[in-house]
């Protein structure tokens, strides 16, 4: 299991790392969709169907038995789909994003629905949301001719109203392995279509990590980097990612010792697959402190044993680099 | 009705002999809009140079080719692909990934003065460097770039994704560019 409080600020993250492009930031966001299909079918977690209701059956009953909900009914009649979810894990992150007026959906459940349907070559329009005081979540939905990536398709014609109905804090909850897995993978695979500077995207989404950890949780960085790192490895070894965390830094190196490591299922099938991006929550975490105090990661090296892993961050500090124009302009004069 | 992208180029750089472009790239759509701005450079000069800092060389011909632009009519300067020293051949150079802002100058320098007459010149992407590289510095690797296309009288196109505001180095770049392009 892992806490919401490790889970919940990767989905916080992914949606403020595409807010600037407003709902056009759902479509990138649904990229990671078909990265948690992927690993969920090759590890076992779903079976594939032809048939695309049975296959997002298949998918929700995944997340479901992994407690991000305890009930999914679906109810369609003629172009109008009905959806109630019970006791939705994603309903505070609404809430919070909502607030933010950002109408972005990073649930793993919606962004997973959402590939299912784009690769049917189905478009819904958003009529109609709302939240009862018990929690239950309902959307309505209308299947329109046409193409996905209007506004009409993210934001609902009628949003819930959470004024009234506040969700409360769920982060001291935890939800199965599984769902964090399939999740972490669609984050390091979603965007590599952008090659080397999907990056930006993962550090972007390491900076809204932060965010909701000091919003939501109150962890409190220091000044300092080693002690930043400290406070962010407890924090997270606490939710659940590892059994322990231990960070050494030195002046162009970061060094992390990760014991029985929960992320360690995604490394191995990443780097088996030769991919570079990583998804840890710590790594996302700790690449925006790092660039916060002024420096960059250059490289990221990593050593698995069964259990365990090490990660070897080198680090550049920014403030002391320099490109003098003059004299590289003469260099490449004469190159 | 919003002109198709291609369109939008042509239309953005109309009347422009040899235009310096600053490119700015919806990631969403961010492979068509290479292709598209690769086919506008080579359909007015028939080479140029590929800098990647994003995709090794290998994958880049490949897609390039299966989108019908020949890559044999660009010579590649590869900064991502992991090679233990620099390596060279026709058609590309390979820089080692991370390479820093001094010797990709040196070696973009080196590849246009490969190619005889005219050419343009692409880089793939500043952001990319933003990620390693104190953004001031990307400007000013930016701006002796500029300067140097000017002076060797190439065309050429300097793209970056917009993603990240904070890094940005659009604003510090855009008046020494002929245009800045939002495809």
């Amino acid at each position: 299991m892992i806490q919401l409080a490790v889970l919940d600020p990767m989905l916080y993250g992914a949606a403020r790392a595409f807010d600037y492009l407003g709902f056009r930031g759902q479509e990138m966001l649904d990229r990671m969709g078909d990265g948690i299909i992927r690993y969920g079918l090759s590890q076992g977690y779903f079976e594939r169907s032809n048939d695309p209701h049975q296959f997002v059956s298949n998918i929700v009953k995944f997340f479901l038995s992994n407690g991000y909900g305890s009930n999914v009914r679906y109810d369609q009649s003629g172009d109008i789909i009905d959806i109630a979810i019970w006791n939705w894990r994603f309903l505070p992150l609404m809430e919070k994003l909502r607030n933010r007026s950002s109408y972005l959906i990073s649930c793993p459940i919606c962004i997973t629905y959402n590939s299912v349907e784009k690769s049917a070559g189905v478009v819904t329009e958003r009529i109609s949301e709302n939240v009862t005081s018990d929690g239950v979540y309902t959307i309505r939905m209308k299947v329109v001719p046409g193409t996905t990536n209007a506004e009409s398709t993210v934001i609902p014609l009628h949003p819930a109203d959470f004024t009234r109905t506040k969700p409360p804090s769920q982060l001291n909850e935890s939800v199965g392995l599984p769902i964090f897995e399939a999740y972490a993978y669609g984050l390091a695979c979603g965007f590599e279509y952008l090659g080397a500077q999907a990056q930006l995207i993962l550090d972007n989404v390491g900076n809204g990590m932060l965010e909701f950890m000091r919003e939501e949780s109150n962890v409190q960085f220091s000044d300092d980097l080693e002690d930043s790192l400290d406070t962010l490895s407890t924090f997270v070894a606490s939710g659940g990612l590892a059994d322990a965390i231990r960070v050494q830094v030195s002046p162009s190196q970061v060094n992390v010792n990760f014991k029985n490591y929960h992320y360690l299922p995604v490394l191995k099938k990443l780097l088996k697959e030769g991919r570079n991006l990583s998804s840890c929550p710590f790594t996302l975490a700790a690449r925006a402190v790092i660039r916060n105090k002024g420096l960059a990661v250059e490289d990221m090296e990593w050593q698995v044993s069964a259990e365990n892993a090490q990660l070897r961050m080198t680090t550049v500090n920014l403030v002391d680099q320099q490109f003098d124009e003059n004299k590289v302009s003469s260099i490449m004069d004469q190159a | 009705m919003e002109p198709k992208p291609p369109d939008k180029i042509a239309d953005s750089l109309e009347g422009l002999d040899k235009p310096v472009v600053l490119t700015l790239i919806d990631p969403i759509r961010y492979q068509d809009a290479v292709v598209d701005l690769l086919r506008y450079f080579i359909g007015r000069t028939p080479h140029g140079v590929y800098v990647s800092l994003n995709k090794p060389y290998a994958v880049l011909t490949k897609a390039f080719d299966k989108a019908g632009i020949a890559s044999s009519s660009l010579f590649f300067v590869d900064g991502i692909t992991n090679v233990p020293a620099v390596e060279e051949d026709s058609f590309h150079a390979a820089l080692g990934s991370g390479v820093d802002l001094s010797n990709l100058c040196i070696g973009i320098s080196r590849a246009v003065s490969k190619i005889t007459g005219e050419k343009f010149l692409f880089l793939d992407s500043l952001s990319t460097l933003l990620i390693y590289n104190d953004p001031r510095a990307v400007a000013k690797f930016a701006h002796l770039l500029t300067e140097k296309m000017r002076r060797w009288g190439t065309s050429g196109s300097l793209l970056t994704v917009e993603m990240n505001a904070e890094r940005d180095v659009v604003s510090q770049l855009a008046p020494f560019c002929d245009r800045v392009v939002k495809i």
